[in-house]
């Protein structure tokens, strides 16, 4: 198996479903030769591992940076919000009331996106993609992790990843009536169909475009049995069977890293 | 006849990052609840705002029976109740134009 270090975003899902599986067949989570877990991973695993960690045994990453990231989830550390100055995953409370707390956590954690793009377009992605979540999903666990990885590749990107465990983007329509194939939701979800007026709906979609065209990076949304890839000349559409569905969505963007600044206005009409 | 004004420095009552319909909700539960006839809200030092945001707060404002005045809005935040406006919706993507894989 190639190095999880060099793992594409779809790739990077299909290892946290690859340690899921393994571990419903034999109620082990077994990290011990896990070498590194990208937010695409990680952000699903620690969902699963939170719900399951009565009933399974638990091997960790021999490598300590690895897991230290897994010990979140065991409740063996405080909450990572409030640690936030050097742990980058950031556990979004229920309570409406801390949104705003916690968006300023995040972007206290990151500079205020002076690596990502800049200021205005990296609040702009957390603070529309963080609203959705709170107006749509009903999750239980959410989770958002932000991180450069700049020393490891020669190319060097930014991975963030939005996950939360609630009635994903399909359930959402079909709460209000609108019942689509789970792909067609996704479509239509990143087209603008709001269940609640045409006046809105530009979340998903714009940061579609913030992401692709104004970063040249790549966004992956999975929710329930399909999913969406798109970046520069990438436009992927995957139908998940039962080893792939995610009961929850996760929303996954890597970027490159660039000193310039990206025009947000340019990208969001 | 006098008229009663009350202003809130918006960055003091929600944050200096405009980010959710949340927090339009909350700013609009204390406007609405004040006795005064005008609010004046004062947008200095907001350093970010979304779409979302923008959108919630024009729905609110244009349905509010107070009267209110913004001021300090920053270029930027115009701008950005601007988009809302006149925002028109086109397609992202396209089926057709996808390619499909089963996993």
């Amino acid at each position: 198996m190639e190095s999880s270090l060099d793992l594409g975003l779809v790739d990077s899902y299909l290892l946290f479903c690859q340690y899921r599986e393994e571990c419903n067949k034999n109620s082990v989570m077994d990290l011990a030769k896990c070498d590194w877990l990208y937010p695409t991973s990680l952000l699903p695993l620690i969902a699963f591992m939170k719900e399951k960690k009565d009933s399974i045994t638990y091997n960790p990453p021999l490598l300590q940076e690895v897991n230290n990231y897994i010990k979140l989830i065991m409740g063996e550390i405080d909450p990572v919000y409030k640690l936030s100055s050097y742990l980058p995953i950031v556990s979004l409370p229920s309570s409406i009331q801390e949104q705003d707390n916690v968006l300023k956590k995040i972007y206290d954690c990151h500079n205020n996106g002076k690596y990502f793009g800049g200021e205005n377009a990296f609040k702009y992605m957390i603070g529309e993609l963080v609203g959705n979540i709170y107006e749509h999903s009903k999750f239980n666990n959410a989770f958002v992790m932000a991180q450069h990885y700049g020393k490891r590749s020669e190319n060097p990107f930014a991975e963030i990843s939005f996950f939360d465990d609630g009635i994903t983007i399909p359930g959402s329509y079909a709460k209000v009536g609108m019942v689509f194939e789970d792909d067609e939701a996704l479509i239509r979800a990143i087209n603008g169909l709001s269940t609640r007026g045409k006046e809105r709906g530009f979340g998903l979609g714009t940061n579609v475009r913030l992401v692709t065209e104004g970063f040249k990076g790549q966004i992956l949304v999975v929710s329930r049995n399909a999913a969406i890839l798109i970046g520069k000349g990438v436009q992927n559409l995957y139908k998940l069977s039962e080893p792939h569905i995610l009961q929850g969505t996760l929303i996954s963007v890597r970027i490159p890293i660039s000193e310039k600044e990206v025009q947000l206005y340019d990208y969001i009409n | 006849m006098t008229t009663s004004i009350k202003k809130l420095i918006v960055k003091n009552v929600l944050s200096q990052d405009l980010a959710t319909r949340d927090s339009v909700k909350n700013l609009f539960q204390l406007i609405n609840s004040s006795k005064e006839d005008t609010i004046v809200l004062d947008f200095a030092q907001v350093k970010s705002i979304t779409r979302s945001f923008a959108h919630e707060y024009l729905c609110y404002r244009d349905n509010s029976d107070k009267i209110i005045e913004e001021i300090n809005l920053s270029p930027w935040l115009k701008k950005m109740f601007l988009v809302v406006d006149k925002s028109e919706r086109e397609p992202i993507i396209e089926r057709s134009s996808m390619k499909v894989i089963m996993l």
